[in-house]
């Protein structure tokens, strides 16, 4: 049987389906992806890289750890390990800091605030630079390799930035800190906003 | 090249309105939900810069009527810390990069009136929007943002239906109420808005300090 050939007009119009299927294809691959069709944005950096998100700037300073937690307010002893993160936060658009932490750990799972872990930032104006405090309760065999996520909207991460930070963190590092017998002291700079 | 024909024109011409009809049925929450949140309806300011909300405040005891008259009166930076005229001057230690600023605005509502909530906010030209509060520059003081005296809220909104009428100390038909802002040092505010529920909301233009 003999393959009519197609016209200028159909050929056109095949280009523009596979053009269209092919935005179609872009446009999926940039949206989030599961669990939900609206996650967050996530915008990836480094221990002391700044990162730009659409409410403000993020940097993680500093990483510690070790058994033993001090605070302000209380003193925790861990089964397992306490991480702990300074972060540098200047809100840009309104007043707000990061209300909602998470630490993704070195095997996948996701931790999340409870009683004991520690999220503690200023809500500050636009343009001021302010400081937060972060402690997580962590299993050491799945410590290397966390990411400390952070946004501001602690009942809903979807559809607006995070920051997801690699907090740098060895086997070495974590082996320092199972052996370490001197508290983490998490407080606040004394010249913090 | 062979001409388009009348039909390959008509059809994409109307590309573009099937694809603004298309972004508007899938619209509803955006613009049922997400949109009235924020304050984007403009209240008319009187010839003598007055805005007057007039609408409604539900509570469990059902919809009551609200109006309420508000003023800018002044944006002021300032060195310490007064709740109100009259009241105790506290000191600010304010930090080196930051300036401390007073917004006075003045309200008048029938004291009867349950004015509930408000949010008060200095913007720059760039949009850029500073809230109420002092940090840890003045000592023992939280600002707390409402469009009430301090101590004098009036009534308050009932929280169920079968409870008496509750209230706070009588609020004066006409006051002044103050806001105290830690903003960078070198922002020039360029207006102020105020709202109580979205999205309706007063904007007044400030003059430089």
């Amino acid at each position: 049987m003999r393959v009519p050939r197609p016209n200028r007009a159909q050929l056109g119009a095949g280009a523009l389906v596979l053009a269209a299927l092919s935005v179609g294809r872009v446009v999926t691959e940039w949206l989030p992806e599961d669990p939900s069709p609206v996650r967050a944005f996530e915008r990836t950096t480094t221990l002391d890289r700044e990162v730009h998100l659409r409410y403000g700037n993020l940097r993680v300073t500093e990483v510690d750890g070790g058994k033993q937690l001090a605070t302000s307010t209380s003193a925790m002893l861990s089964p397992g390990l306490w991480v702990t993160a300074h972060v540098d936060f200047t809100p840009t658009v309104d007043k707000v800091g990061p209300a909602y932490a998470e630490l993704r750990d070195g095997e996948g799972r996701v931790l999340t605030r409870g009683s004991r872990n520690v999220l503690e930032c200023k809500v500050i104006n636009p343009g001021i630079s302010g400081h937060c405090l972060v402690a997580f309760e962590v299993d050491p065999t799945a410590l290397a390799g966390s990411h400390l996520a952070l946004t501001v909207n602690v009942n809903d991460q979807r559809g607006d930035d995070m920051a997801v930070v690699d907090l740098g963190i060895t086997p070495a590092q974590v082996a320092t800190w199972k052996a370490r017998t001197t508290p983490v002291e998490l407080l606040m700079p004394k010249d913090a906003t | 090249m062979r001409r388009p024909t009348r039909r390959t024109v008509l059809t994409i011409a109307a590309l573009p309105v099937a694809l603004a009809l298309a972004l508007g049925a899938s619209s509803q929450r955006l613009v049922d939900r997400w949109w009235p949140t924020f304050p984007n309806e403009q209240l008319a300011a009187a010839a003598d810069g007055s805005v007057r909300l007039s609408d409604t405040l539900d509570d469990a005891k059902g919809t009551h009527p609200r109006v309420v008259t508000m003023r800018f009166t002044s944006l002021e930076r300032v060195s310490d810390y007064q709740e109100a005229a009259g009241a105790k001057t506290l000191p600010a230690t304010v930090p080196a990069d930051q300036t401390l600023w007073r917004l006075t605005l003045h309200f008048a509502a029938d004291p009867r009136t349950v004015l509930g909530a408000c949010e008060v906010q200095v913007r720059d030209a760039d949009g850029r929007q500073y809230s109420p509060g002092v940090g840890d520059a003045v000592e023992d003081v939280s600002e707390f943002t409402s469009c009430t005296p301090p101590g004098a809220a009036g009534p308050m909104a009932a929280l169920s239906t079968d409870g008496p009428d509750q209230s706070f100390d009588p609020r004066p038909a006409e006051y002044d109420r103050r806001y105290h802002l830690l903003m960078p040092s070198g922002v020039r505010p360029d207006n102020v808005r105020v709202w109580f529920d979205t999205p309706l909301y007063a904007e007044f233009d400030v003059t430089e300090p």
